[in-house]
C-alpha cells in the first residue's frame, strides 16, 4: 500500500481531498460557535488565515504526491533492471498515470475549495 | 469439453442447463440467476415509471391553466411528492442497477454475480418495499411533504397522518435493495473479471458501474439513517429534528442532501457509461482518451459528495461555507466535460451510423449539456437565492435527470434490446418514439425555465391568470403530453418487437465487448466456457469468440461436479486466484424480503408485538442462507477441482464473503459517521442543545463493558492466526468462549442502558445516546450469534483447517463492532466533558 503504484493510489489523492473539504468545514463551522470570531468584522482573522495556510499546505503535499509517482514511473519506464515484460508493468503504468492525475486533480479542488477563505468574511 | 462436433456441443450445453437452469411455475420465485434478477428489476421499474409517468400527467394537466380544478391540494401534494419518489427511487436507481445486474457478469466474462442470493433478496425487497409505497397512493394517504420529506413539515405535528411513515418505511425499505446491489456489484467487478482482464482492459462501463456501486456503498446510508432518526421522532418522539428538544430540522436537509446530491451522480454515471459503451460501437472505433474517461470517473464519485449544501444556500449557513461548496458544484463540471469532449471526439474521428441507439445517445448530449450549464449557473450563491424553490429549479432537473438518465437509458434498451429478446426492434416506429419524445421533452421543460424566471413557485397546486404564467405552462403541458406520445410508441415498439421483431444475428451491432459472445437471448450461464480477456475491445479482436466459447475451448469446462462455479481473480491483473462456487436456487431470499415487509407493515401499522416476531423471522431466514455455505451438503461439500485449476474459494484464506463482509462494513461505517455527524452537528449547532450536567452513562462502568469485547476480539484474532498456519486447536470450544465474551458484554450494555437515567424522548442528547447504544447492542448481538454459528460449523465440519474462510469474514465483524463501541466511548462520554463549546 506505501509503494506509489498501489491501486491506493488511484483514490487516495481524491481521499485527501475529500478529508480536508470535512476539515474545512467543520473547522469553519465550529469555529463560528465562538463568539470571538463570529463577531470579527476583519475580512481578514486568524480562522481566515489557518483555512488559507492549511488549504496551502494539503495542496503543497498532493503536489509533491504526484511528482512521487510520477519519477517512479519514469524510472520504472527507463529501468531494463525492472526485469519484467511489458504486459506485466502495464496495470502498473495504468495505475500511475491516473494516479498522478488523481493527485494534481485533487490538489486543484484543494485549492479552488480553500481559495474563497481570504475573500471572504468567514461567519457572517 | 472441446469439440467442434455440434451433436457434443449440443450435449455439453444440456448439462450446464441442468445445474444452472431456471425453474419455472411457482418455483421461478427461487431464481436467483443474474439475468433473471436484471430483467425483473427493469420490468418491474418500467412499471414504477408508467405510474411516475402518468401522476407527471396529472400534474401538468392541472398546471395547464390557471385556477384549474382537477385536482385538491391534498391530492396535488401527494401526487407530486409521490412522482418525484418514485422517479428516483423506484424508477432510476433500480432500472440502473437492473442493468449493470444483467450486464457485468456478461461483459467481465462471468457466469453470474458473486452472491447471487443476495441480487434475488434484493429484487424482492425493491418489489414488495415499491408495492408498500405505492399503494398509500391508492389509499390516498400518500406522503405529500414533497420527495425531500422536509422536517418539520413531514414531521409528526404538520403530517400527522401515516403519510410519511409509508415514505421512511418503504423507502428504508427499497435502500436495502440497493445497499445490497451495491456490495454485490462492487465485489463482482474486483473479484471474477475472467482471466487476464486487468484494470486497464476493463470495459468503461464497468468502471462506471464500479464508481456508482461504490458510491451507493457511502451515499445511501446518511438517507436509511435519516429515516431511521425521523421514524423514531414520529412514532416514539424522540426529538432530533425539533428545536424545543435540543434538535434541529436543518439536520435532516444535510442527512438527506448528503444522500441526494451524490445520488444525482448514481443515476448519471451508469448512464454515461452506456453512452460510452454505445458510441464507439456506431462510430466503429474505441473511445477517445479511455484513461482520461476514467479519471473522469474517479473524480466525479469523489467530487459528488462534496457538494450536498448547494441544495441549501437559503437556509442561513455562511458566506464562505457556501463559497466552498459553491466551488466544489463548479468543479464537478471538469470530469463531465472530459466526458462530452471524448465522446465528442469519438464522433469527430468516427463514421456514425444513426442507428435508434445513437439517436437516444444525442439527444442525450444536447440535452444533458443544457442541463449541465443551468447546473453551473445554480452553483453561483446569488443566482441561486433568486431562482431558489422556483420552476427554474424544476427545470434544470428535469434536463439533467430526463436528459441525463432516461436518454442514456432508451439508449441502451435499444441497444441492448437484441440481447434481452434475440430480435430487433422496428426503425421507423424508434425513431418516431425518439422524435416524439425529444420535441416534447424540449417544449415542455425549454419553457419552463421562463415559467421560473417570472418567479413561478414549486409545489403550488394552482395560480391566479393575471401573473404571465399562463401560455408558458400551457405550451409545458402541451410538450408533457407529445412526450408520453413518444414514450408509448417506445413501449409499443419495445412490446412488439419481442413478437414480430426481426431474429437478431449475432453481435448485430458489430460491438466490442464480451456480453456480445453471449447466445441471444442468453443462456442462465452466460459462457459454456470462460474466455481470457488481455485486451479491451475482445470481440474486434477475436471475432471467433463466440464459437470457441461455445465449443468448449476455454476454461472451466468441467460441470459434472454439479456446482455453479466462475473464476475468482485478481483484482488488479485479473489473474486467476481460486474457483469461485456460487449458490444455487432457494427459497431463502423471497422469504427473507416477506418477513421484512412483514416487520415494514407491522411498523407502518404500529403493531410492534408482530414487528418484533417479523424481525426475528426475517433473522432466521438469512442465518439460514448463511448456514448454507462453503463445506455444507448444498453447498461444496466435495472440494475436488480438475488437475492444473485453483482450489474453491471455501478452501482459501481469501474469497469473495471477505471482500463483502469488507463492502459492507464500509456502508455500515458509512451509517455510524453519519450518526456521529449528527452528533456533532446538534452539539454545536442546535439552538437548545443541552449537555446533561452528569452524563446519563458512567464512563467506567461503559469502559468496563468493553473489556470483555476487547478480549473476545483478541481472542478472535490468535484464531485467526493458527487457522493461517495450520496450527488450530479445539477451535469449537475456542469459538464458544468467545460467544461467551461477547454475551457477558453485552449483558452489561444492556444493564447500562437499562439503569441509565435517559429521557429519550425530551433531549437530543438522550435520545441520541439511545440510538448510538442501540447501535452497539445490535452489533454486539450479531457478533455473538455469529460466532456461535461458526462454533456449530466447526461442530458440523462445514468450517476448519480444511475450509477456514468463514471465521476471517465474521472476525471482520468483531473489530468493527469493538472499533465502534470504543469511538462511541470518545465522542459520547470522553469529549463532552473535556470539549464542551455550547
Amino acid at each position: 500500500m506505501r509503494s506509489p503504484l498501489h491501486p491506493v493510489q488511484l483514490t487516495l489523492g481524491l481521499i485527501i481531498w475529500a478529508l480536508f473539504f470535512i476539515v474545512l468545514y467543520a473547522s469553519l463551522s465550529i469555529a463560528c460557535q465562538q463568539s470571538t470570531i463570529s463577531e470579527s468584522t476583519t475580512p481578514i482573522n486568524g480562522l481566515s488565515v489557518g483555512l488559507f495556510i492549511f488549504t496551502l499546505a494539503v495542496t503543497a503535499g498532493l503536489l509533491y504526491q504526484a511528482r512521487r509517482v510520477w519519477r517512479l514511473l519514469q524510472k520504472n519506464r527507463h529501468n531494463p533492471a525492472a526485469n519484467q515484460p511489458t504486459s506485466c508493468r502495464a496495470p502498473d503504468e495504468f495505475i500511475g498515470r491516473i494516479s498522478v492525475a488523481v493527485y494534481l486533480v485533487a490538489a486543484l479542488a484543494c485549492l479552488l475549495s480553500g481559495l474563497p477563505a481570504i475573500f471572504l468574511k468567514p461567519c457572517i | 469439453m472441446s469439440s467442434d462436433d455440434p451433436q457434443a456441443a449440443q450435449d455439453f450445453h444440456h448439462q450446464f442447463d441442468k445445474v444452472w437452469g431456471n425453474p419455472r411455475g411457482l418455483l421461478a420465485l427461487t431464481i436467483v440467476n443474474h439475468t433473471t434478477i436484471g430483467l425483473r428489476f427493469m420490468v418491474t421499474g418500467g412499471v414504477f415509471f408508467l405510474i411516475g409517468g402518468l401522476l407527471a400527467m396529472l400534474i401538468r394537466t392541472q398546471l395547464a391553466l390557471p385556477g384549474h380544478d382537477l385536482l385538491t391540494p391534498e391530492i396535488y401534494n401527494q401526487v407530486f411528492t409521490m412522482h418525484g419518489t418514485i422517479m428516483m427511487f423506484l424508477f432510476a436507481v433500480p432500472v440502473m442497477e437492473g442493468f449493470a445486474i444483467y450486464l457485468i457478469p456478461k461483459m467481465i466474462g462471468a457466469r453470474d454475480l458473486v452472491f447471487p442470493r443476495l441480487s434475488a433478496f434484493g429484487y424482492w425487497c425493491y418489489l414488495l418495499g415499491g408495492i408498500i409505497l405505492t399503494s398509500s397512493l391508492v389509499m390516498e394517504i400518500a406522503p405529500a411533504s414533497g420527495w425531500f420529506m422536509y422536517t418539520p413539515l413531514s414531521s409528526a405535528v404538520y403530517s400527522p397522518g401515516p403519510g410519511s411513515d409509508f415514505w421512511l418505511l418503504g423507502v428504508t425499505f427499497v435502500e436495502i435493495s440497493a445497499v445490497s446491489a451495491g456490495v454485490e456489484l462492487v465485489v463482482s467487478i474486483m473479484r471474477t473479471r475472467t482471466r487476464d482482464m486487468g484494470l486497464q482492459h476493463m470495459p468503461l462501463f464497468v468502471w462506471y458501474i464500479l464508481a456508482m456501486a461504490l458510491m451507493i456503498v457511502f451515499g445511501f446510508p446518511p438517507l436509511i439513517l435519516g429515516s431511521i432518526l425521523l421514524e423514531l421522532e414520529r412514532a416514539a418522539g424522540m426529538p432530533f429534528f425539533d428545536v424545543a428538544g435540543g434538535g434541529d430540522p436543518i439536520l435532516w436537509q444535510h442527512l438527506f442532501w448528503l444522500f441526494g446530491h451524490p445520488e444525482v451522480y448514481i443515476l448519471f454515471l451508469p448512464a454515461a457509461g452506456i453512452i460510452s459503451t454505445i458510441l464507439p460501437v456506431f462510430c466503429r472505433r474505441p473511445i477517445a482518451g479511455y484513461r482520461w474517461v476514467v479519471l473522469a470517473i474517479i473524480t466525479t464519485g469523489f467530487i459528488s459528495f462534496g457538494l450536498w449544501v448547494h441544495h441549501m444556500f437559503t437556509v442561513g449557513i455562511p458566506h464562505l461555507a457556501q463559497a466552498f461548496f459553491s466551488a466544489a458544484s463548479m468543479m464537478v463540471a471538469i470530469p463531465t466535460a472530459i466526458q462530452v469532449f471524448a465522446w465528442l471526439a469519438t464522433l469527430w474521428n468516427g463514421r456514425p451510423t444513426y442507428e435508434p441507439p445513437m439517436l437516444w445517445a444525442l439527444g442525450f448530449l444536447f440535452i444533458f449539456v443544457a442541463g449541465g450549464l443551468t447546473g453551473v449557473m445554480l452553483a453561483l450563491v446569488p443566482f441561486d437565492w433568486q431562482v431558489h424553490d422556483t420552476h427554474f429549479v424544476v427545470a434544470h432537473f428535469h434536463f439533467v435527470l430526463v436528459g441525463g438518465v432516461i436518454f442514456p437509458l432508451m439508449a441502451g434498451i435499444y441497444y441492448w434490446l437484441p440481447h434481452f429478446s434475440g430480435r430487433m426492434p422496428h426503425r421507423s416506429l424508434a425513431r418516431w418514439g425518439f422524435w416524439l419524445t425529444f420535441i416534447g421533452f424540449n417544449a415542455t421543460f425549454i419553457i419552463m425555465h421562463v415559467t421560473g424566471l417570472l418567479g413561478m413557485p414549486r409545489r403550488i397546486y394552482t395560480y391566479d391568470a393575471d401573473l404571465g404564467w399562463d401560455l408558458p405552462n400551457l405550451i409545458s403541458s402541451v410538450g408533457s403530453f407529445i412526450m408520453a406520445a413518444g414514450v408509448a410508441a417506445c413501449l409499443l415498439d419495445i412490446v412488439l418487437h419481442f413478437r414480430f421483431g426481426k431474429s437478431a444475428e449475432r453481435n448485430p451491432w458489430g460491438a466490442d465487448t464480451l456480453e456480445w459472445t453471449t447466445s441471444l437471448p442468453p443462456s442462465a450461464y452466460n459462457f459454456a466456457t470462460l474466455p481470457p480477456c488481455p485486451t479491451r475491445h475482445p470481440l474486434w479482436d477475436n471475432p471467433d469468440l463466440q464459437s470457441t466459447i461455445e465449443h468448449g475451448h476455454h476454461d472451466l469446462a468441467t460441470i459434472d461436479h454439479g456446482r455453479r462455479e466462475t473464476w475468482g481473480s485478481d483484482p488488479i491483473t485479473g489473474k486467476v486466484r481460486e474457483i469461485i462456487h456460487l449458490p444455487g436456487n432457494s427459497w431463502l431470499p423471497f422469504l427473507g424480503a416477506v418477513a421484512t415487509a412483514g416487520l415494514c407493515i407491522s411498523l407502518l401499522s404500529k403493531q410492534y408485538e408482530f414487528a418484533v416476531a417479523a424481525a426475528l423471522l426475517s433473522l432466521t431466514f438469512l442465518l439460514r442462507w448463511s448456514w448454507e455455505n462453503g463445506a455444507h451438503p448444498k453447498a461444496a461439500p466435495n472440494a475436488e477441482v480438475v488437475e492444473g485449476d485453483p482450489p474453491l474459494h471455501s478452501r482459501t484464506h481469501d474469497g469473495p464473503g471477505l471482500w463483502g463482509m469488507n463492502v459492507t462494513l464500509l456502508a455500515n461505517g458509512s451509517l455510524f459517521m453519519s450518526l456521529l455527524f449528527g452528533w456533532f452537528y446538534l452539539w454545536t449547532v442546535a439552538p437548545q442543545w443541552q449537555f446533561p450536567e452528569q452524563s446519563p452513562l458512567s464512563a467506567n462502568l461503559f469502559a468496563l463493558a468493553g473489556i470483555p469485547l476487547s478480549l473476545a476480539l483478541l481472542w478472535f484474532k490468535t484464531i485467526i492466526k493458527h487457522l493461517k498456519s495450520e496450527t488450530t486447536k479445539r477451535l469449537t470450544q475456542q469459538l464458544w468462549g468467545i460467544s461467551l465474551l461477547g454475551t457477558i458484554h453485552l449483558a452489561s450494555l444492556i444493564g447500562l442502558y437499562v439503569l441509565a437515567p435517559l429521557n429519550a424522548q425530551k433531549s437530543a442528547h438522550d435520545a441520541v445516546i439511545t440510538v448510538m447504544l442501540l447501535y452497539q447492542m445490535l452489533h454486539s448481538g450479531l457478533a455473538v450469534i455469529l460466532t456461535a454459528l461458526q462454533a456449530l460449523r466447526v461442530h458440523k465440519g462445514y468450517v476448519g483447517e480444511m475450509a477456514p474462510y468463514e471465521p476471517m469474514v465474521v472476525e471482520r465483524w468483531w473489530v468493527y463492532t469493538t472499533g465502534v463501541f470504543w469511538l462511541i466511548f470518545i465522542a459520547a462520554i470522553i469529549m463532552p466533558p473535556i470539549w464542551n463549546i455550547n
